[in-house]
């Protein structure tokens, strides 16, 4: 948070902590187990949450990312976990691109040797708010850090 | 997105049964072997012969085990850019895996660029490379580059091994990967560590579970693209460099000579159709034919062979072929539909879909089936001789640089293995050089690396010892790589190289000449004077010659062909002003072609 200094503060107004990343009508408690608390949670149809089975080798969520990367796609969620399988992980990835963008970024992502796997999974709405319970736990961006997450 | 059902003993540690053939980890009087010495055993099962590489502090262990080893030729490079492209010139010669080695960090780093060159044209090659100890890996340590990582988006894959027991099997399934499915390089990165330590080589081969590289098409689909060619009425078979990887180029005549369809062969597949066939109506593209262009312009249905609908291809992408429905055949299915919408997708080795194809036509017609080209093939014919190759004598009376080229073709015969650089020159030499063979024109496409031709020449040569093979560069790019001069003239590899002086970058002079009102920024080399090139081939220990006039063109090039036991340097001093035709400006629609400057061919009016 020291950083907040280095950087000139931004014109606008921010939304400070806890705040900043919800939306302002939200009056639920946290961790109340609804669906409604988090990040706006607009439907999306360019929303899609893809499960990848990998090889669990190191150095495979670089690979993996670094397709995404090539195609100029940035990723919105990510979560990687073991399986029942010790050699295989699991991928949960929700990315924001549309239909036929997915079509080619998946049959990249299946030409690579370590990707066992690749199944779209239906409700990604609801995988992204899943998602965003286990992520959201951490410190809250504020100023500056804020300022660029919005 | 396959759905293969994975359960969990599908990944097991197979592959461990003991193979026939191993030695359980010992050599043959019982002593412990290293990773290394598993690594040169694994080798030569592979069935690898020659290896380009330079050694350095973390290879030192395999340089060790090599120095011995019987049936594997090293040949060391003075640049492992150099082993990386003569890696590629052997695989692209020959079809077998081409093998290139690297210490760590630098070693491993200047190899990026064939990498990156053989994945984007889709070159066998394995490239090997030492690191530093893994107890070291991730310290910064001398010599440390994580290779591994930075090769990913550049390589088919990339294995790093810091477990003697696993480098057999690594090293293997490094082979399967690259000659099998799309081929494409594959590097191995291997700790000092494991090349030390005692090693087993039980484990023969990786899982790789992910890995299912497609074979034949699905039979219905066959079928689709077989009726869309029947009922097509301008057709068009448009072969790529798959069918020469695919050893398909006599399916592809064979499908052509069945069909009568016209036929162009991109700049990755010359050769795969003969160039003197009538139904070939060249090479499309930016710097493509008229007629192959126009061909692709006009079809109402592109059969596309192992080709992949490149930008230099398909010039401005919305005004592409605008009738044309797209039936693609390609090994890769991310291929399919990547660039255009595609009708009808034939997953497959271009060989056994051509086959496939062929098959089918045949039954069909059979049965009666009919279909129609004549008035096509009747406009095609008329484009091809209304608008030949050709080129203007230059008018300050210089050497013209397409008659050098010419005549380099007429004179080598059609047995010669031709290696280009990248730029006007390797237009020139994919122009004026008829191809009537697979496998003899090598050379940079998809990356355009400057400084392919004369490494690349050199690991052709090492492959094909029999061969003539001529390396046609430009001034600018044999100056990247001419230190693989000496390579050629100690390790006895008598390559000839044709330099096509013309004393500047001349792709990028053109582009200033015609897009940049003539203001040529960076652009000209002072290469007449610096460097002399006959006295620096003579320094390399190679024979340098120089031509400067046209008389002296057939003379050069026969004393340079009467040399059979040391590379050869011709310095062809042309003009400075030659240009490139035809030419579609880049982001322009192929409709815009111009056969010379300024001159827009006429199509005739569509049916």
């Amino acid at each position: 948070m020291t950083l907040l200094h280095d950087y000139p503060l931004p014109d606008r107004d921010v939304p400070t902590a806890p705040e900043a990343h919800r939306p302002p009508t939200s009056t639920l408690p946290r961790r109340s187990g609804t669906t409604t608390k988090g990040t706006p949670m607009r439907p999306d149809r360019n929303r899609h949450a893809l499960s990848v089975l990998v090889e669990n080798n190191p150095g495979v969520l670089a690979r993996v990312s670094v397709l995404f990367a090539r195609r100029n796609f940035n990723i919105d969620h990510l979560v990687v976990g073991p399986t029942e399988d010790n050699k295989v992980s699991r991928m949960t990835i929700v990315v924001n691109v549309n239909a036929e963008q997915l079509h080619k970024v998946t049959s990249q992502l299946d030409k690579l040797v370590e990707v066992i796997h690749i199944q779209e999974l239906d409700d990604a709405d609801a995988i992204r708010t899943q998602l965003w319970e286990i992520n959201d736990n951490g410190p809250r961006p504020v100023g500056a850090m804020a300022a660029a997450a919005f | 997105m396959t759905a293969t059902p994975v359960s969990s003993d599908s990944i097991t540690d197979g592959a461990t049964v003991t193979a026939p053939g191993s030695t359980g980890g010992r050599s043959a009087d019982g002593t412990p072997r290293t990773g290394a010495e598993q690594l040169v055993d694994t080798l030569r099962r592979v069935g690898v012969e020659h290896i380009f590489g330079l050694p350095g502090g973390a290879v030192l262990p395999l340089y060790d085990a090599l120095y011995e080893a019987e049936g594997i030729r090293h040949i060391l490079v003075r640049h492992e850019q150099g082993a990386g492209h003569a890696a590629q010139g052997y695989a692209a010669a020959t079809g077998k895996v081409g093998v290139c080695l690297a210490t760590s960090g630098p070693g491993a780093t200047n190899l990026v660029t064939p990498l990156a060159d053989a994945n984007m044209d889709s070159v066998p090659i394995v490239a090997i490379t030492g690191n530093v100890a893994s107890t070291a890996i991730g310290s910064d340590a001398f010599q440390e580059a994580d290779i591994r990582s930075i090769s990913m988006p550049v390589t088919k894959h990339s294995f790093f091994v810091t477990r003697p027991d696993e480098i057999a099997a690594t090293i293997a399934s490094a082979f399967h990967l690259a000659a099998s499915g799309r081929p494409g390089p594959v590097l191995v990165d291997i700790t000092k560590d494991a090349l030390t330590a005692h090693a087993t080589d039980e484990l023969r081969q990786l899982p790789m579970p992910g890995y299912r590289p497609a074979s034949v098409p699905a039979p219905q689909e066959v079928r689709d693209a077989v009726e869309l060619m029947l009922t097509a009425r301008r057709p068009v078979l448009y072969v790529g460099g798959g069918c020469i990887r695919a050893e398909a180029h006599e399916q592809v005549r064979a499908l052509a000579e069945l069909t009568g369809m016209p036929v162009v062969t991109t700049l990755m597949a010359r050769g795969a159709f003969p160039d003197s066939h009538p139904q070939h109506m060249g090479m499309p593209g930016m710097h493509g034919t008229v007629s192959a262009v126009a061909a692709l312009q006009k079809s109402d249905l592109i059969v596309s062979l192992g080709a992949r609908f490149d930008d230099r291809v398909t010039g401005a992408k919305d005004s592409f072929a605008p009738g044309a429905k797209i039936v693609h055949a390609d090994i890769d299915p991310a291929e399919i539909g990547k660039n255009f919408p595609t009708e009808v997708g034939l997953l497959g080795d271009a060989r056994s879909t051509i086959q496939l194809l062929i098959t089918e036509w045949t039954r069909r017609t059979a049965e009666g089936a009919t279909y129609d080209y004549a008035a096509w093939n009747a406009r095609c014919r008329g484009w091809k001789s209304r608008y030949p190759l050709g080129y203007d004598e230059p008018s300050d009376g210089a050497l013209a640089p397409q008659y050098v080229i010419e005549r380099l073709g007429v004179l080598a015969g059609p047995d010669a293995i031709f290696a280009s650089g990248v730029g006007q020159h390797q237009m020139w030499a994919s122009q004026f050089i008829g191809y009537e063979q697979p496998r003899r024109w090598l050379n940079s496409g998809g990356l355009g690396t400057m400084g392919y031709a004369v490494p690349a020449a050199m690991g052709a040569k090492v492959a094909m010892p029999g061969s003539t093979v001529w390396a046609i560069d430009g001034d600018g790019c044999f100056q990247m790589t001419n230190q693989e001069l000496a390579t050629c003239a100690v390790e006895g590899i008598p390559i000839k190289v044709a330099i096509i002086n013309n004393a500047a970058l001349g792709m990028v002079k053109q582009w200033q000449a015609l897009f940049y009102s003539e203001r040529f920024s960076a652009s000209q080399l002072p290469s007449a004077q610096i460097p002399d090139f006959t006295t620096l081939a003579q320094a390399y220990g190679c024979v340098g010659l120089r031509c400067d006039t046209r008389e002296d063109v057939d003379r050069t090039i026969e004393q340079a062909m009467a040399v059979d036991d040391q590379p050869v340097v011709v310095d062809f001093r042309v003009s400075k002003d030659s240009m490139v035709w035809p030419m579609v400006p880049a982001g322009t629609s192929n409709d815009a072609i111009q056969h010379a400057r300024d001159l827009t061919p006429d199509f005739g009016e569509d049916e």
